[in-house]
């Protein structure tokens, strides 16, 4: 089989229609790679940051113990970070990250234009990057490369989905690589003799030009690309160790893809179970803290360290960890807490590229300052911290593109690059048909 | 090490529009098993007439003959088939002292049962909907109580409905144990309401998000000529949760001393907020007789023209193509509201769909999806195939079908899996599927002999009698009819073909494509028997098998 580059390839099939709009170029990049990634990790289920990070200070702090007399973190267990917050337990590498700049956390961040608090409408609501219409076809990543269409050939693996299928927030973007297994990312064989053969034929049988034929030599493509790396024997660098399971595994394969120099973007990565309606647990035992907290605090140290023990990965590459909503102040009565409004956005990487701290205003926690009495109000728009990372780290101002109908953008601060002018036009709708439907 | 520029792909040479039977068994059933095309054919002297009594059979189930699939589901290994919800609660459910693998045997009977209907029953169009109406009322089935009970989810609220009455069915949806945990209403009552279930009822189940007004006033939306309020809003989400307050499960609740704790459905009078409500622009009184404020919602929801619309678009995508003609949407919309109090309601409406022309007349607009690929690929290489929960092949079918992302009753959230080719063309559905494919065509029962035993079904069939007949040409044209129902570009056919031309551990002259090999053998260095199973997952791997 001859190999092609995925992102061309598409192309060629008629995505190349954005040219003639005049949209810029990106910079080549190849193995001498200088552009900046930037890996999306989803909490599914609604992350309690209230309890990642609990006010240690002042009339919250009373207000917290209040609203959650069992599942507080108490203050002998909390670790200190800027007097104002804490961090729970469980979470001592992310103290390290945030004592060396690398960590930046935006609080009371949500969907400003539909609250929700239905799971599957808020997370589809972020994920497209259109927070007042649902069933918008395309998702915000994808519509980000709908704004760079002139990737160079060298780019063979421009996104990864680090999951079984795509993620809304990839949805209609031709060229992502869903992929959460290497080590099943292969055809094994009917027979071990013909199996070679087989893999020569099957290119020939989808060659042609229509969707599901596109579709089958796309996934051959991305197959001969990863078959050529030793996923199972990777030793990260710097002695990172991830933690086990899914989180950890899929956080180690993307650093790996990431320093295969085949041109990665934009990474997306899921990290369910925060759904903790009942027995959450409290301080440094439980589940919330077993199950979530130790593996997110340890996989985004191994991740960063990994990054950052060669080369210039870590210097180009953003993480954000977001979650469709915050949980409720009160606790419920079943040791646990329910769907809530404002939450948290977190980002990390490089101490050169991170403005550290916390950002954003915090609207309190009296009952006056809550969304409906009940939850953490919302004061930024997701899209304000996104644009924010869109624009200096990824040099790209098509806010409107990418997030429609956003407007009056102004950073925060949460990293650092070069301001440009957002473009707020909203060009032809044909960038919004999915790839395949041209 | 890649190429600076790529090739232009060639154009597709994917059949138009391939024969009525090739169409209406790859979208209204899980493809042709062996004999299906023929008995489509014998059906009458035109298409329409061949369509019509095979659609007309296939609507009315019990008249068709299924003791072979019966038989396969008599295995012992299926012993909660047949367990009444309470016997499901009480035996696995309640008790503290049992293993994990049995309190959630029930649903792994199902999963095994329900791919053993796909594989063999004869009433394909039933087992075709049953999976369609499984999605539309969609609950994960992995977790308990619902992994537990999940016999009577299956048994007892979708499957005796999805050729019936919708409003029928969607009270015996409300009223579901699975549905009532899975969507929260179990715990819903007025001090503490919860709208989760209310909010999918309105978004998903009925009205759909088309219908969605989002945030604004109830008295503001507008009427349609019959007085209704064209669409539905927050508040109607939040007046219809105060409706269903109350209707939750018999779970022994620490409240209610008179709960029997039989995991039935059960009404809990004190948990009913009993005040006026205002629903879709209807006031409904205070201190209605019991259940009887969410009955109406129920009726004016089934009853509702976007309710119509937004089933049938449904059903067009599931039966048509990804993106269904207005039109024909528009019809069955008709058939469906005109109908809504039929007893055969959905009959009627997936009949119009079926004998439509857009159903006879559209190709190619949708990628099955893993399921039903692997379902079709067993139907049509005449699979040997026994599947239940104590069987190591079926366990490692279901584990390696969860890495497609296609597994049954294994989607999270409530909308029920995506129905259009977006998802299912990313390479790890793509790829994941065809490494069952390959898995398949290598499994063998306890004497060898192989579960997709092709090379009988080869040798056995009269146009392959004379082995002079056994070149790579025509097996792969054989292979190719059977799997698709019809022939397909002769160029295909030859590029499948050269896959028999060199074995891995052959390197002398390329055997010729008309050069008959001898199937008699499976030794080195051609190995002829294998290339032949390899052949066949080949052909099930190309573009043609994968669409519909």
């Amino acid at each position: 089989m001859t190999r092609m580059n995925r992102r061309g390839f598409i192309k060629t099939l008629g995505m190349s229609g954005l040219a003639g709009l005049g949209w810029r170029n990106m910079a080549f990049a190849d193995a001498s790679d200088t552009q900046n990634i930037v890996v999306v990790i989803f909490l599914r289920g609604a992350c309690d940051f209230l309890n990642l990070f609990p006010p240690v200070s002042g009339d919250d702090r009373s207000l917290y113990e209040t609203a959650r007399p069992n599942l507080h973190i108490p203050l002998a267990q909390t670790l200190p970070l800027d007097g104002q917050f804490g961090l729970h337990p469980a979470a001592a590498p992310l103290k390290t990250l945030f004592d060396n700049n690398q960590l930046a956390v935006v609080r009371a961040v949500g969907n400003t234009v539909q609250p929700s608090r239905s799971h599957f409408d808020a997370q589809a609501l972020l994920e497209s990057g259109t927070p007042g219409t649902k069933g918008t076809s395309t998702g915000w990543l994808a519509r980000y490369f709908s704004t760079i269409p002139d990737l160079p050939p060298s780019i063979t693996i421009p996104s990864v989905a680090a999951s079984s299928y795509t993620p809304t927030s990839f949805l209609g973007d031709p060229a992502v690589l869903t992929m959460d297994d290497p080590d099943y990312f292969s055809l094994d064989n009917a027979h071990w003799a013909w199996d070679g053969r087989l893999e020569a034929v099957l290119p020939d049988l989808h060659a042609g030009d229509s969707p599901v034929e596109k579709a089958g030599s796309q996934a051959l493509t991305a197959m001969q690309i990863i078959a050529g790396e030793d996923f199972s024997g990777y030793v990260p660098g710097g002695g990172a160790v991830y933690p086990n399971g899914y989180f950890g595994d899929q956080l180690k394969m993307l650093a790996q893809i990431i320093k295969m120099n085949v041109g990665l973007r934009m990474g997306a990565l899921d990290f369910g179970g925060w759904d903790t309606h009942s027995d959450q647990g409290n301080g440094a035992t439980g589940y919330f803290s077993d199950n979530l907290v130790t593996p997110l605090a340890n996989g985004l140290l191994a991740f960063l360290t990994d990054l950052g023990a060669e080369g210039n990965y870590l210097q180009r590459t953003t993480v954000v960890v977001q979650t469709e909503f915050g949980r409720r102040v009160r606790e419920n009565a079943d040791y646990g807490t329910d769907h809530g409004y404002g939450a948290d956005i977190l980002i990390l990487g490089a101490a050169s590229q991170i403005i550290g701290g916390f950002h954003g205003n915090w609207p309190g926690l009296a009952s006056t300052q809550l969304f409906e009495g009940m939850d953490v109000a919302v004061t930024t728009d997701f899209r304000q911290v996104l644009s924010e990372i869109l624009i200096r780290r990824l040099e790209n101002p098509y806010l409107g593109a990418i997030f429609p109908g956003y407007t009056g953008y102004s950073p925060l601060g949460v990293v650092q690059g070069t301001d440009l002018d957002p473009i707020y036009d909203n060009p032809s709708d044909e960038i919004f048909s999915d790839g395949f439907e041209d | 090490m890649y190429l600076a520029s790529p090739p232009v792909p060639s154009p597709s040479t994917l059949t138009a529009l391939p024969p009525l039977a090739a169409v209406t068994l790859s979208r209204a059933a899980f493809g042709p098993a062996p004999g299906d095309i023929e008995d489509f054919n014998s059906r009458g002297s035109t298409d329409m007439a061949r369509l019509t009594s095979w659609v007309d059979e296939q609507l009315d189930p019990q008249s068709i003959d299924d003791s072979d699939l019966e038989a396969r589901l008599g295995n012992p290994a299926f012993r909660t088939l047949g367990k009444s919800l309470t016997q499901l609660w009480a035996e696995h459910y309640r008790p503290e002292n049992i293993t994990w693998e049995e309190r959630v045997r029930p649903v792994y009977e199902v999963l095994y049962a329900t791919m053993t209907r796909a594989i063999y029953s004869r009433r394909q169009l039933q087992e075709v909907l049953v999976d369609f109406w499984h999605n539309h009322f969609n609950v994960y089935g992995y977790e308990t109580p619902n992994a537990s009970v999940w016999v009577h989810y299956d048994r007892d609220i979708i499957r005796p409905h999805v050729l019936g009455n919708f409003r029928q069915m969607l009270e015996a949806n409300a009223k579901s144990t699975a549905m009532l945990y899975y969507l929260d209403n179990v715990e819903s009552s007025d001090e503490g309401p919860n709208e989760n279930y209310a909010r999918e009822l309105l978004e998903l189940h009925t009205l759909g998000a088309e219908n969605y007004l989002g945030i604004m006033p109830q008295w503001d939306v507008p009427l349609d000529s019959q007085g209704r309020p064209i669409g539905y809003v927050d508040g109607d989400v939040l007046e219809v949760a105060r409706c269903f307050t109350g209707w939750t499960v018999a779970n022994g609740h620490w409240s209610d001393p008179n709960d029997p704790d039989s995991g039935e459905f059960y009404y809990r009078d004190f948990w009913h907020d009993r005040f006026q409500k205002y629903v879709l622009g209807e006031f409904i009184p205070a201190d209605q007789a019991a259940l009887e404020d969410g009955l109406r919602v129920l009726d004016k929801l089934a009853e509702h023209p976007g309710t119509a619309r937004y089933i049938c678009r449904k059903l067009c995508r599931r039966l048509v193509s990804d993106n269904p003609p207005e039109n024909l949407v528009e019809s069955a919309a008709a058939v469906f509201h005109d109908n809504w109090q039929a007893p055969d309601q959905i009959r009627q409406v997936v009949r119009h769909i079926l004998l439509s022309p857009e159903f006879r007349g559209t190709w190619g607009a949708k990628m099955k999806r893993p399921f039903e690929t692997l379902m079709g690929a067993m139907r049509v290489c005449g699979a040997e195939i026994t599947l239940h929960p104590d069987d190591d092949d079926s366990q490692s079918l279901s584990w390696l079908m969860e890495k497609t992302g296609h597994h049954p009753f294994a989607w999270i959230p409530p909308d029920g899996f995506p129905d259009t080719r977006t998802t299912w063309q990313g390479s790890t559905p793509m790829i994941m599927t065809w490494r069952i494919i390959n898995w398949l065509m290598r499994i063998t029962d306890n004497s060898g002999v192989h579960k997709l035993d092709v090379l009988s079904q080869t040798l056995n069939a009269p146009e392959m009698s004379d082995p002079a007949n056994h070149t790579p040409r025509n097996l792969a044209r054989f292979w190719f009819i059977r799997a698709l129902g019809y022939e397909p570009d002769a160029a295909q056919i030859t590029r499948a073909a050269q896959m028999l031309t060199h074995s891995d551990s052959y390197d002398g002259t390329p055997w010729g494509l008309d050069q008959a090999i001898d199937l008699s053998r499976d030794e080195w260095p051609h190995y002829w028997q294998s290339g032949l199973r390899t052949l066949v997952a080949l052909i099930l791997m190309s573009p043609d098998f994968l669409q519909r």
